[in-house]
């Protein structure tokens, strides 16, 4: 039975039960309600968005879904790095998504509750981060510096002990 | 500090308060709470639709959208509009240095706790841990206090951030680590895995923490000055008892490649009431150390209440000792005296101990070997003939039966030494034994 699935932008996909069950989200409200024909609508998320995370879970639906344990999940989410990415899925993040489509997929990843496409987002904003310095982070992201400058300097100084690592 | 942010994240969140049940649903169970069970969703639900995979747009749109739209925020997200649970996750993959560097770009980012709580952890991810970090979040004021600790697995390195009172808390994380190669207290290792701290807390936690830790394996501790450069196994060099530049310093090491624990500190210049009570603490911690090493630590240790305790109270495996003159002459009786009976081996790195503190006399037994350094720089020649005559004084109490080595270049005090030494008949042997000071007479005497 396909599910149907209906984006803020009132686009609709339909997609297999094994592809829309990586989102622990929908593989819940589908245990709870049964095969239904009905689109599920998912106010949350855009159409672009929704076709983006539709095709992560196409690639990965016939993977294992991640372990059920908490302790294990958390175990062998730490042993990972955030350069740990699969090559697919580095292209996948990278395919003309401007960092507006990034976050909407990590805050739609989350939404929907699929962990692995929520860690392959924060990594790869994680990925961004790295390495630079607070100003072209602010440049990057377009943030705005709100400190004053005497915030900024005790920011600095308590970040003083960290600056070798 | 702290001043509102002219960007609240939260109003992009939730400015959209009077939105439809589901979008509302969908944003707080969404964003703060995993598995949220969409099962309100489930009475909009509409019309079915084809099976085909492509998108449908239009028609037979399911009513709850249409009310769901009205009270969303459609505003492109940003990173600052972030919930805080993500903006921690996206924090939780960067290395420590870059997750503490984001602190510093706005407001919102040096609020931001990683408040991943880690039941079971593992040293990459400890700093992530809640209780770790919020901890050192309510001591801004005080970094400076906030010690760094090296752990190397087999995988790298991660850090670790300590104060006294957590030092209990941070062991039972570290404890649960796996793979321990390597340890160190650091305020001078240089290299990406370095980091400075304040020295004036360092010894304690060092103390107690490594002896927990490494206790059991550590077989040799060193002293020194001026870092681990200064390695006691560098081929010995007698600097002709001159004064030492910096502070105290011990290194302790396994003997049992290629698992090397490496544990050292470097802060002389605290309380003397410190390194005694932690160096009792620490020296009845290693059960297994067979070589105690105070060179290069006559500032502060050699001398010290402390380092008589850490003789006194050394383990039975204890066999080897090497001692540096104490800059207080009174402290020598009792530090010569807190050498425990069994150990075999016993080295004076400045002549002061041989000429002036009679040493050699007093440490000699049978059984055990002596070993003393003679002068490589010139001395006066009637002051040179002064330490000889001491010297043979002294050999006139000396127990018999012990081996003296006698390290030196080769020069005429080396031999002097060697000459005096042996006219004494004070020991079963004197051996000359030639060192690598100056690499020309070691060729010359090759």
């Amino acid at each position: 039975m396909p599910v149907i699935l209906q984006a803020s932008d009132g686009q609709q996909f339909t997609i297999s039960k094994p592809v829309a069950e990586r989102s622990m989200l929908l593989k819940n409200m589908l245990d709870d309600v049964g095969e239904n024909e009905q689109a599920i609508p998912l106010p949350n998320v855009s159409g672009p968005i929704l076709a983006a995370v539709i095709e992560y879970c196409e690639h990965h639906k016939d993977e294992a879904m991640p372990a059920a344990d908490e302790d294990d999940k958390v175990f062998e989410a730490s042993k990972k790095k955030p350069d740990d990415i699969d090559q697919w899925d580095a292209d996948f993040m990278k395919q003309g998504k401007g960092n507006e489509e990034l976050f909407e997929i990590i805050l739609a990843a989350n939404y929907l509750d699929i962990k692995p496409l929520l860690d392959l987002g924060c990594k790869t904003v994680a990925n961004m981060i790295k390495g630079k310095t607070p100003e072209q982070i602010r440049e990057m992201f377009n943030i705005e510096n709100d400190f004053t400058p005497d915030e900024e300097e005790q920011i600095r100084r308590e970040n003083e002990w960290a600056a070798d690592a | 500090m702290p001043k509102p942010s002219p960007a609240r994240p939260e109003s992009c969140l939730h400015g959209g308060a009077a939105a439809g049940s589901a979008a509302t649903m969908a944003r707080d169970g969404g964003l703060h709470n995993h598995h949220v069970r969409p099962s309100r969703l489930s009475h909009h639900h509409q019309h079915p639709h084809s099976t085909n995979a492509a998108p449908v747009s239009g028609g037979g749109a399911p009513i709850v959208c249409a009310a769901g739209l009205g009270g969303l925020d459609l505003s492109p997200p940003t990173i600052h509009a972030m919930p805080a649970e993500l903006l921690s996750s996206i924090f939780s993959f960067l290395p420590f240095a870059d997750a503490a560097n984001s602190r510093s770009v706005c407001l919102r980012w040096s609020q931001a706790l990683l408040d991943h709580q880690y039941r079971r952890v593992v040293l990459p991810s400890l700093w992530r841990c809640k209780t770790f970090l919020s901890v050192i979040a309510q001591l801004p004021a005080r970094a400076a206090l906030v010690h760094a600790l090296a752990i190397r697995q087999a995988g790298g390195y991660s850090w670790l951030f300590d104060r006294y009172d957590l030092q209990t808390a941070i062991f039972a994380l570290v404890e649960q680590a796996t793979n321990l190669n390597e340890f160190a207290f650091d305020s001078s290792l240089n290299g990406p895995h370095s980091m400075s701290y304040s020295p004036t807390a360092a010894p304690p936690f060092f103390l107690v923490t490594v002896a927990r830790l490494l206790g059991p394996q550590i077989t040799h501790l060193y002293g020194h000055n001026e870092g681990p450069r200064d390695r006691p196994d560098s081929p010995i060099e007698d600097t002709g008892g001159g004064e030492s530049g910096g502070g105290g310093a011990l290194h302790a090491q396994t003997v049992a490649p290629p698992i090397l624990p490496t544990a050292w500190w470097a802060e002389p210049r605290i309380s003397p009431e410190i390194p005694t009570k932690s160096g009792i603490a620490f020296t009845k911690s290693l059960p297994n150390l067979q070589h105690l090493s105070f060179l290069f630590t006559r500032d502060w240790l050699a001398g010290h209440p402390g380092a008589c305790n850490m003789l006194i109270y050394a383990a039975p495996s204890l066999q080897s000792v090497e001692m540096d003159f104490p800059p207080n002459l009174a402290a020598l009786p009792a530090f010569l005296d807190a050498v425990p009976e069994r150990v075999r081996r016993v080295h004076f790195r400045g002549e002061h101990l041989w000429h002036r503190g009679g040493a050699v006399a007093v440490l000699a037994r049978a059984g055990r070997t002596i070993e003393i350094c003679a002068p490589a720089e010139p001395v006066p020649a009637d002051e040179w003939e002064q330490r000889k005559e001491v010297y043979a004084q002294s050999l006139l109490a000396c127990p018999r039966g012990a081996v003296l080595r006698v390290l030196g270049d080769g020069n005429v005090y080396h031999n002097d030494l060697i000459r005096v030494s042996r006219n004494s008949e004070a020991f079963e042997s004197v051996e000359k034994v030639i060192i690598a000071t100056d690499v020309q007479a070691l060729h010359a005497q090759s």
